[in-house]
């Protein structure tokens, strides 16, 4: 592996810059600048989510028992594998390997359709269950009834926690989660166009991928995706008790 | 300034092999510890999990480790910006200390 890694693959130097090294460099720290707008765009909205949740603690507690956290962690993985392949695709293309390249890029499609096939699937859920925000939003605990499961016995008094979960602030937590699972949804599809761009050019040999590093900023943008749900899966499925 | 030789950084695979086990790992430790009662303990568990893994894909999948200081200081600033930004939560937290009418 590590003898046949050190050939990368040859580079053009634009004539604006000193040499490869800065052309890199610019070519990062832009699409590092762009993250950066990136994080603090879900930075908002994750703030949002303190700020509900440190209001209503009991309410997002029972309101995300409605999350399925089987599904969740399917999609933590199918997510982080993603992220793998991705790193993947940018080293093969960083060899100049374009044909492996494309193969790992049609893996990281197929891994985020799954994903978004999965959170389809939850929010069809969501959707028979009226917990959709809006004037057709039921609420109903999830201690409450549903199949003679008992009440919560709260840690402090040991009697049962009492469950009545105002509507409203149980729809709250719908909306953020629906805001931000969405909009890391629209994220994921922006990344799968992008790729299917990147490996369309490679395919055809245009020379706009000509050199390597398209591919390693898509590979930076898929990353940070990544990062986003990996702080998403814990605060909207993983309430602790 | 420049990394060394001029040449750009390649990641050999072991790294992001080691890098995507240590991120599932994580994400076991951290789905068995929420059924898990810690009280408090439990979102800065959670949360210090999420934190490592994201600072893993970082450094690793996104290979800032390997490049100049001027991407560590990009990489850094977004995340930095946003501490300000949940700085906020202290009007929040505090304002129940001195209740005021109409608040």
């Amino acid at each position: 592996m590590s003898v046949e890694a050190i050939q990368p693959a040859p580079q053009e130097l634009s004539e604006q810059y000193e040499d490869l090294a800065q052309q890199s460099e610019a070519y990062v720290v832009g699409m590092w600048a762009f993250l950066v707008t990136e994080i603090m765009f879900f930075g908002a909205l994750f703030l949002a989510y303190i700020v509900y949740r440190t209001a209503y603690p009991e309410v997002f507690r029972d309101a995300h028992h409605h999350l399925d956290v089987v599904l969740g962690t399917i999609n933590t993985t199918v997510l982080l594998t993603s992220s793998l392949f991705m790193a993947l695709a940018v080293h093969a293309a960083q060899l100049g390997r374009k044909k492996a390249q494309n193969r790992w890029l049609f893996l990281v499609m197929l891994c985020a359709l799954t994903f978004l096939v999965i959170k389809g699937i939850e929010y069809h859920n969501k959707y028979v269950e009226h917990l959709i925000p809006g004037s057709s939003f039921q609420y109903h605990s999830v201690a409450e009834g549903e199949g003679g499961q008992a009440p919560r016995m709260s840690a402090e008094t040991g009697f049962a926690v009492p469950q009545s979960i105002p509507r409203d602030k149980a729809q709250m937590f719908f909306v953020l989660y629906f805001c931000m699972t969405g909009l890391h949804g629209i994220h994921v599809v922006i990344g799968l166009i992008v790729m299917a761009v990147l490996a369309w050019l490679t395919s055809r040999n245009s020379p706009l991928v000509r050199d390597y590093m398209p591919v390693e900023m898509a590979g930076l943008y898929w990353h940070f995706v990544d990062i986003v749900w990996i702080f998403l899966f814990p605060l909207f499925y993983l309430i602790p008790k | 300034m420049h990394s060394k030789e001029g040449a750009h950084h390649i990641t050999p695979p072991a790294v992001y092999l080691k890098t995507y086990a240590a991120l599932l790992v994580l994400m076991l430790l951290t789905v068995g510890v929420a059924q898990v009662h810690l009280g408090p303990l439990n979102n800065a568990v959670a949360m210090g999990i999420a934190v490592t893994k994201a600072v893993l894909v970082v450094l690793y999948f996104m290979q800032v480790r390997y490049s100049t200081r001027l991407v560590w200081v990009w990489s850094a600033i977004g995340f930095l910006w946003l501490l300000l930004l949940f700085g906020t939560m202290q009007d929040y937290l505090t304002r129940p200390w001195v209740p005021i009418h109409g608040w």
